[in-house]
């Protein structure tokens, strides 16, 4: 007998822990749903109400004070929402308290829930109010605008990684004109007015040759040439050429020193050059046509110097000089 | 005339196991009905216990047709019914004591409840196992559960008892004493017995009276001396 | 011709086995509501698979929870819903896992237990030792038994359930520093009554659908110790069948309800 009671004992308590464990389960879930305890029943009419449902939460200021009770449709642009509040969290509240339907995070299920009013001063909810309501952008919508700003930022930041990149790494003229625009632009007038004035020494350069070769092989011509006025005239003009082609050429040979040293220390500058390899070679040999046209243009001068038939001009030339200096000082 | 079995008909689908059988077991008679196996001496056994429905014929027991019986008074009637069963069919789960207390329960009004205790150590007391009261089936032999079971087939001092196949599955020494046991146990209650078996010690031993079931039918009937002396061969062949 | 033959054999053979098991339920049904109760063996029988299963329920209903949780944890970490452990877990067990788990555990456990024990009792002719001595084996044996599969299962339901969100709370605990107040705070908070009652009514017919089968296989065993096996083993393969179309249709019908 003493371990058949020992046995039933045992059932008893296996019984009662399956039991207990399923009324607290009851109890703890129908204490969140507030079926037990009293009740405060309000009741607020919204528009729309986004998939509320039957037993979801209604928060106040944050804190899950009751749930959904029914949801009735009144007419066509309204829907009563009938809420239980627990008692004592609803004694807190007051009567131009606001009713709101969010979601409850991004994709969680719906809750209601209640902003206290602006104005103090109105009395304490009581049994069977009804709450004003704010009807809120549902969560779609919000969605799908945020959706559309996002791609909108995003491609604003890809292109402007894109352009800073580029500045970054100096392409193109772009680059070099964002970097340093001004000097780049100097840079294009010099390297042009460079060309012109090679391209003009060579041709003077060549026309003294010719007329040098006329002088020295055809020794009637050239008699011809100093007795005729003409003749002579022309050949000033063109020596006064040559000087100030040699004053011209001068001035281009500082501007491109001067330019070098700038392509030494600006990084903008060296950038741009690299870029645009061409003009780099071109550079090259318009420096080298100046260089050799310079060369030339000094051999025939010394050779003018001593030549017999140039000899008094030049020593009238400095004899002029001479008298020029003595007026000019007293 | 305890029992009375009268054109006894039962078969099987397409097997027909009884064919008309006969049998009467008279007050204080021990009555042994020999019969190979599978000659229906089983099915015989169940039909007058109304374990099984036979197709046809009259079963009389103490002088009540059991077809015609509702479930409650065959129960009563069975409380005057001792079975032993072939392997002794003790309950696995319960104790000896509890063995011998199962048929009580039901059959109350013909006990004080007070008394259980009494009736089951006066049970083992008949059967000599009387320390085997708190055991469990699985821990006594063979020889001392076909005892239990023949303790608890008494504990309701029925008229009648009924012995399907006693001394089967027991060594020559035990199934004598089981045999001996039963004798004992017919004098200090005057029970009348049906003893079904195939073994011709037993039945040398017991017989008032015996019959031999052969193709359904009752093929002989006489006293032990009688049949072992006959010339059929069919009836030689029970006794090699 | 032989195939077609033996098919249609077989299903004829499996309608009435339905039949059988129908008219079985049936009488189960007559039988609880007539006298005598036979109270003693029902207690002890609700003893025999409430209080001995609970160890088995226990073990496998915690490692369930904690195999679950661990198992879960990398896909919800994924997602950044680690947050979301309690509410999935206790959801999927209470709802759906724990029941069926539990109650594929008890089918085989009680339901061949009770195949097995009926068996052999009944081919060692205890069954028919007991109408002999005048107690209706069926009420004796075969009420009890279901009456007490029917009861006890839920209760076993219960107690694995909380075990297994112990389970998962732990591993919750240790790997995801969750309180276990906070864990089941968020049990709590996920679990609706919808989720809650319809599983454990569901329980209920799992108990009843075990103890039936068992019964009906052991009650109606053949002759022999293979008949004793066969009783056992067709026990447990029919009841886990019978235990997912009583969760189909269980599923079915709350789904009508609680949409």
């Amino acid at each position: 007998m003493k371990k058949q009671s020992s046995t039933y004992l045992r059932l008893g308590l296996f019984v009662i822990s399956g039991l207990i464990i399923f009324t607290l389960a009851i109890f703890f879930i129908g204490n969140r749903q507030h079926l037990f305890g009293e009740n405060l029943k309000v009741t607020s009419v919204f528009k729309n109400v986004n998939g509320l449902q039957v037993g979801n939460n209604v928060r106040f200021a944050g804190l899950d004070v009751g749930t959904v009770k029914q949801i009735v449709m009144v007419n066509d642009t309204s829907i009563a929402v009938d809420m239980f509040l627990s008692i004592e969290t609803a004694r807190q509240m007051r009567k131009n308290a606001l009713a709101t339907i969010n979601s409850d995070g991004l994709v969680g299920s719906m809750v209601v829930n209640i902003i206290p009013g602006e104005e103090p001063g109105s009395g304490a909810l009581q049994q069977g109010d009804t709450l004003e309501s704010i009807s809120q952008v549902a969560t779609a919508d919000m969605l799908s605008t945020l959706n559309r700003t996002n791609e909108n930022a995003a491609m604003l930041t890809s292109d402007l990684l894109k352009i800073t990149n580029s500045i970054n790494s100096g392409e193109g003229v772009a680059g070099a004109l964002i970097k340093d625009d001004e000097m780049a632009e100097d840079l294009k007038h010099s390297i042009s007015n460079l060309r012109q004035t090679t391209k003009s020494a060579i041709t003077s350069v060549n026309r003294l040759n010719n007329l040098l070769s006329q002088v020295n092989f055809d020794e009637s011509l050239a008699g011809l040439m100093f007795n005729d006025s003409i003749s002579a005239q022309k050949f000033s003009s063109t020596l006064s050429n040559l000087d100030s082609s040699a004053v011209e050429i001068n001035k281009i040979t500082r501007d491109i020193s001067d330019f070098s040293s700038e392509i030494k220390t600006g990084k903008g500058v060296i950038n741009f050059m690299l870029t645009d390899t061409s003009f780099v070679n071109h550079l090259d040999s318009s420096l080298q046509n100046i260089e050799s046209a310079s060369h030339k243009f000094d051999q025939n001068m010394e050779a003018l110097k001593h030549n017999f038939f140039f000899r008094g001009y030049f020593r009238r030339l400095e004899r002029q000089k001479a008298r020029e200096a003595e007026a000019n000082e007293p | 005339m305890v029992i009375n079995i009268q054109d006894l008909y039962k078969g099987f689908g397409e097997t027909k196991v009884l064919n008309g059988f006969n049998l009467q077991l008279m007050e204080g008679e021990n009555l042994v009905l020999m019969g190979k196996s599978g000659s229906g001496k089983s099915v015989m056994i169940k039909c007058l216990v109304g374990l099984m429905e036979p197709d046809s014929g009259k079963v009389e027991v103490l002088g009540k047709d059991i077809s015609i019986m509702k479930r409650q008074e065959l129960d009563e009637l069975r409380a005057d019914i001792g079975f032993l069963f072939q392997g002794s069919a003790l309950y696995d789960s319960m104790t000896v004591r509890e063995n011998l207390e199962f048929p009580l329960r039901r059959h109350t009004h013909k006990f004080d409840l007070k008394n259980t205790d009494e009736l089951v150590l006066e049970a083992l007391n008949n059967v000599g196992l009387p320390h085997t009261i708190n055991m469990m089936p699985a821990e006594l032999s063979g020889g001392m559960q076909r005892r239990i079971a023949l303790a608890r087939a008494l504990i309701l001092k029925p008229k009648i008892i009924l012995y399907d196949e006693p001394t089967t599955g027991l060594d020559p020494i035990t199934a004598k004493e089981i045999i001996l046991l039963m004798l004992d146990i017919q004098k200090k209650y005057k029970t009348s017995s049906l003893i079904i078996t195939h073994d011709v010690d037993c039945a040398r031993v017991i017989a008032n009276r015996m019959i031999l079931l052969l193709d359904g039918i009752n093929y002989a009937e006489g006293s032990f001396e009688e049949l072992s002396a006959a010339n059929d061969s069919k009836i030689k062949a029970f006794f090699k | 011709m032989d195939g077609t033959y033996s098919f249609r054999k077989n299903l004829s053979s499996f309608f009435i086995e339905i039949g059988e098991l129908t008219g079985f339920a049936g009488r189960f049904f007559q039988e609880l509501f007539s006298r005598p109760f036979e109270f003693r063996e029902f207690l002890r029988q609700c003893y025999n698979m409430g209080n001995k299963s609970l160890l088995l329920v226990g073990v496998t209903g915690f490692i369930l929870g904690l195999v679950f949780t661990l198992q879960s944890r990398p896909t919800l970490m994924e997602f950044g819903a680690v947050s979301w452990m309690p509410s999935m877990i206790s959801i999927s067990i209470v709802r759906e896992i724990g029941p069926v788990m539990i109650a594929l555990i008890l089918a085989g456990r009680i339901g061949s237990g009770i195949g097995a024990e009926l068996g052999s009792m009944r081919v060692t002719e205890q069954i028919d030792a007991m109408e002999v001595s005048g107690t209706n084996p069926f009420k004796f044996l075969v009420v009890t038994r279901i009456l007490a599969t029917t009861l006890m299962v839920p209760i076993l339901v219960i107690l694995g359930d909380f075990i297994a969100l112990s389970g998962s709370a732990l591993v919750e605990n240790l790997k995801g520093n969750v309180s276990y107040t906070l864990y089941f705070n968020q049990v709590f908070n996920t679990l609706e009554f919808s989720d809650l009652f319809p599983a454990t009514i569901k329980t209920f017919f799992f108990g009843f659908a075990i103890g039936l089968v068992g019964c009906f296989k052991g009650y109606n065993s053949k002759k022999g110790t293979a008949g004793v096996g066969k009783a056992s083993n067709s026990a447990v393969v029919f009841t886990s069948m019978l235990l997912f179309i009583i969760d189909f249709i269980a599923v079915f019908i709350t789904d009508i309800f609680y949409p």
